[in-house]
């Protein structure tokens, strides 16, 4: 039998293990270079970075009083231009949409962190990302980390930040993504510094076609239950009050009775822990030339009639609780 | 143990410490000087490691513990004439919380044709596999080899040595019980730097090749037969890298600590013959086979040969699941086995052999990822349709991936590649499995690949289902 032993025969001349230390510094340093890397010059973390800064000089602007703020994936950030909120129906609105590769659990975290006493939360989050596991995605990781908030880390009860901090770096993916980049000469990313407009909406230029999903997840994952419980006791705690709208998703004529009655089965396991905005359309719009290149990114044009939709619908919901 | 998860390595740190610092403060106490200490240390630490995966996997393993140390410590006083009927109620009764949590479900729905559940949602506990077979040799060495009964805190030790108790490798009690036995946490130098390699190996298999597979590894349905051969590499890919990889960390740890684990892989896909693949896939598992199955059943003499391996391989395939699939897993590596013994005076070219061992395992991986009958069939008979191999499907297959997600399996699979060509390169110029890739110089840049590859999302190890 072969054993562990054939390695070591060489002999260590001292009583310092040289080859393990060699290898500690090794990881080290690949660590602090895969941070530097991450944190400065990664293309996806540097494009959520400057969304993020656009919605704090937004925030700065905006009434501390009656606000909404409304938290999700790139479908929010994409969907709902504040400035238009604001101009055309006098609304106080934020819009915290960020990446849904963030995760959950992040944006949950992130929207508590802007919130205070008096605001109306809207959570416009994905269904796909709360049919499973609840947990740090690294873009929460490295998102958190970027943006200054490193206390979005620390979990109440746990002291996560060893597994954080490791969190920090580019992972296969992303590094064998952009050398493909690189050898195609592509961009390095695929949304420029330049759509992003005032408040934070991110205003897509890219076109690409778009085939239709088909029905999407119907219910919640029981980690998902525990988090949008735990949501809805925070807001509760700090005095914001907290609903949910479904995403505004592109699905075919053909697909769109099903899309629909697996949005109506998502939305009645959400309605049992927060109100839910009703939306006519429940999440599922037909003009494929509404989409800009993927099914929760809608084209400016598009994003402004959303952006009418959301504002009529938050009236008519419930007029008295809506900021104006 | 999960050594994909950080607390573990928290732990293990921090246990290292502790112990340390009262050895230190403690130095002049017999319990120090005469090694008590540090064989308590170990069992201690390797009980609440347990104890921290759950309840129950703590609870079963020192079940299965106690009852096999006590039932052995009985027989070893019976004359040695009995030793065969002793194992025989002891081994069924070992085997049985393995049979109830793994197979009581299997046999009560599958075979029996019953409704519902027996053992509820209940997770099957961790390692039970593995940890009760060597149980069982332990208890067929001892009784039948006449082994002396060891003290029960090192026979505590033995059954659970952390770092080999969830996934192997499974050592037999002459290889591992002298060591557990003269345990000193001491530092060594050497040991540390060897453990230091195998552990980065591990890490890299694990991190940077396995979990980046997985990311790209799809089951379900498909009548595209490029996309399930392509599945089937991927997963027979993730999982050696996956399994080696996890083992690799436990030689690694158990070395720190001075103490020698069985390698339980040794490069399977340089292999040019079943035989040899099996001699190179999961060693420490074949070779239990091997000596309590096979040799017992008469092993590769006379005319009952084909028999004992198609017993070896139907136990095999049944110990990794609970199906039907991994019977039939089981059965198609016996028949490869037999038909490659019965073709053995053709002589064919290694490359040649190489190929169809790969294109053979590939096959079979299928059948032991594919759980649902009804999808296994359906991608066997598209497999077998020559139309499905058109350039449609090709194109097809292309298209079934964004542009990033095939980026970065044509990276993983290119690392896969160069890796491979590294264990091939280390056999054949007569070194050890890995020689190339456990040079220090390699290793700095497979722990900088580690490092920056990782995905960020956790993928737990393959065989901690089974």
């Amino acid at each position: 039998m072969t054993s562990s032993t054939s390695p070591s025969e060489q002999p260590v001349p001292s009583r310092v293990p040289l080859l393990a230390l060699a290898l500690l510094t090794a990881a080290i340093l690949a660590w602090v270079l895969g941070a530097v890397y991450t944190l400065r010059w990664n293309p996806e973390v540097r494009f959520f970075h400057r969304v993020h800064e656009a919605k704090r000089a937004w925030e700065a602007g905006l009434s501390p009083s009656n606000r909404v703020l409304l938290v999700g994936g790139s479908g929010c950030m994409t969907s709902i231009d504040p400035v238009r909120m604001r101009e055309a129906h006098g609304l106080n609105v934020l819009n915290l949409g960020l990446g849904a590769g963030s995760g959950a659990k992040f944006l949950g975290r992130y929207a508590m962190d802007w919130a205070r006493p008096g605001d109306l939360l809207i959570l416009t989050v994905e269904p796909g990302i709360l049919t499973g596991a609840i947990d740090w995605k690294s873009l929460g990781v490295q998102l958190a980390a970027a943006n200054g908030t490193w206390h979005l880390w620390d979990e109440p009860g746990s002291w996560e930040w060893p597994s954080r901090l490791l969190g920090l770096r580019p992972g296969g993916q992303h590094l064998f993504t952009l050398l493909g980049k690189a050898v195609l000469r592509q961009p390095w990313y695929r949304y420029g510094i330049d759509e992003i407009r005032p408040g934070g909406w991110h205003e897509v230029a890219a076109r690409r076609e778009v085939p239709s999903p088909g029905p999407g997840p119907v219910a919640l994952s029981p980690e998902a239950r525990a988090w949008l419980a735990n949501l809805k006791a925070e807001c509760d705690r700090k005095g914001v009050s907290v609903a949910y709208a479904i995403p505004w998703f592109y699905g075919s004529e053909a697909d769109r009775p099903a899309m629909v009655e697996a949005h109506q089965r998502f939305l009645a396991d959400v309605g049992r822990i927060v109100p839910i905005l009703p939306d006519p359309s429940m999440g599922v719009n037909t003009q494929r030339g509404d989409y800009a290149d993927s099914l929760v990114h809608p084209t400016g044009e598009a994003a402004r009639r959303r952006t009418d939709d959301l504002a009529r619908i938050l009236g008519d919901w419930h007029p008295g609780s809506v900021p104006r | 143990m999960n050594f994909a998860d950080l607390r573990f390595w928290e732990c293990l740190l921090a246990a290292l410490l502790v112990a340390a610092g009262f050895r230190s403060a403690f130095r002049g106490a017999a319990a120090v000087r005469d090694g008590r200490f540090d064989r308590w240390f170990l069992l201690i630490l390797g009980l609440i490691l347990l104890g921290l995966v759950s309840w129950l996997t703590f609870v079963i393993h020192l079940g299965v513990a106690v009852f096999t140390f006590a039932c052995v410590a009985w027989g070893s006083r019976r004359p040695a004439a009995h030793g065969r009927w002793i194992l025989a109620a002891v081994v069924p009764l070992q085997l049985l919380p393995l049979l109830y949590y793994k197979y009581a479900d299997f046999l009560w729905r599958d075979v029996w044709g019953g409704a519902g559940s027996w053992t509820g949602t209940v997770a099957i506990p961790a390692g039970i596999s593995f940890y009760t077979f060597q149980l069982v040799g332990f208890a067929v060495d001892t009784l039948i080899r006449r082994e002396p009964l060891p003290r029960w805190f090192d026979f505590l030790n033995f059954a659970g040595f952390f770092p080999q108790i969830v996934a192997g490798p499974i050592e037999r009690r002459e290889a591992l019980l002298p060591q557990i036995e003269g345990f000193r946490l001491r530092w060594s130098a050497a040991d540390i730097d060897a453990g230091f390699r195998w552990m980065a190996l591990g890490l890299f298999f694990k991190f940077a090749l396995a979990d980046n597979l997985a990311a790209q590894f799809h089951r379900g349905p498909s009548t595209n037969a490029y996309q399930i051969w392509l599945a089937n590499g991927i997963f027979g890919l993730r999982i050696y890298y996956d399994f080696a990889g996890y083992s690799l960390i436990a030689v690694g740890i158990a070395r720190c600590l001075g103490i020698r684990l069985s390698l339980n892989f040794l490069s399977p896909y340089c292999a040019t013959g079943p035989a040899e693949f099996w001699r190179r896939w999961h060693v420490t598992l074949s070779q239990w086979f091997r000596d309590y199955i096979y040799v017992p059943l008469g092993g590769g003499r006379g005319r009952g040969w084909a028999f004992n391996v198609a017993v070896v391989f139907f136990v095999s395939g049944i110990w990794h699941g609970a199906g039907w699939n991994f019977v039939l897993w089981g059965g198609l590596h016996a028949l490869w086995l037999i038909a490659a013994r019965f073709t053995a005076r053709v002589s064919v070219p290694a490359p040649l052999g190489w190929l169809g061992t790969v294109i053979i395992a590939a096959f079979s991986w299928l059948f032991f990822y594919e759980t649902s009958p009804s999808v296994l069939w359906a991608k066997l008979v598209t497999l077998a349709q020559p139309a499905a191999y058109g350039p449609a499907a090709l194109a097809a297959l292309k298209a079934s991936f964004t542009a990033a997600d095939l980026v970065t399996l044509g990276g993983t699979l290119g690392l896969c590649g160069l890796t491979l060509l590294a264990e091939w390169r280390s056999l054949s110029r007569g070194g050890e499995p890995y020689s190339l890739l456990v040079r220090p110089w390699v290793l700095v840049v497979l722990v900088v690949l580690t490092v920056w590859l990782a995905p960020g999302d956790q993928n737990d190890f393959i065989y901690f289902a089974f």
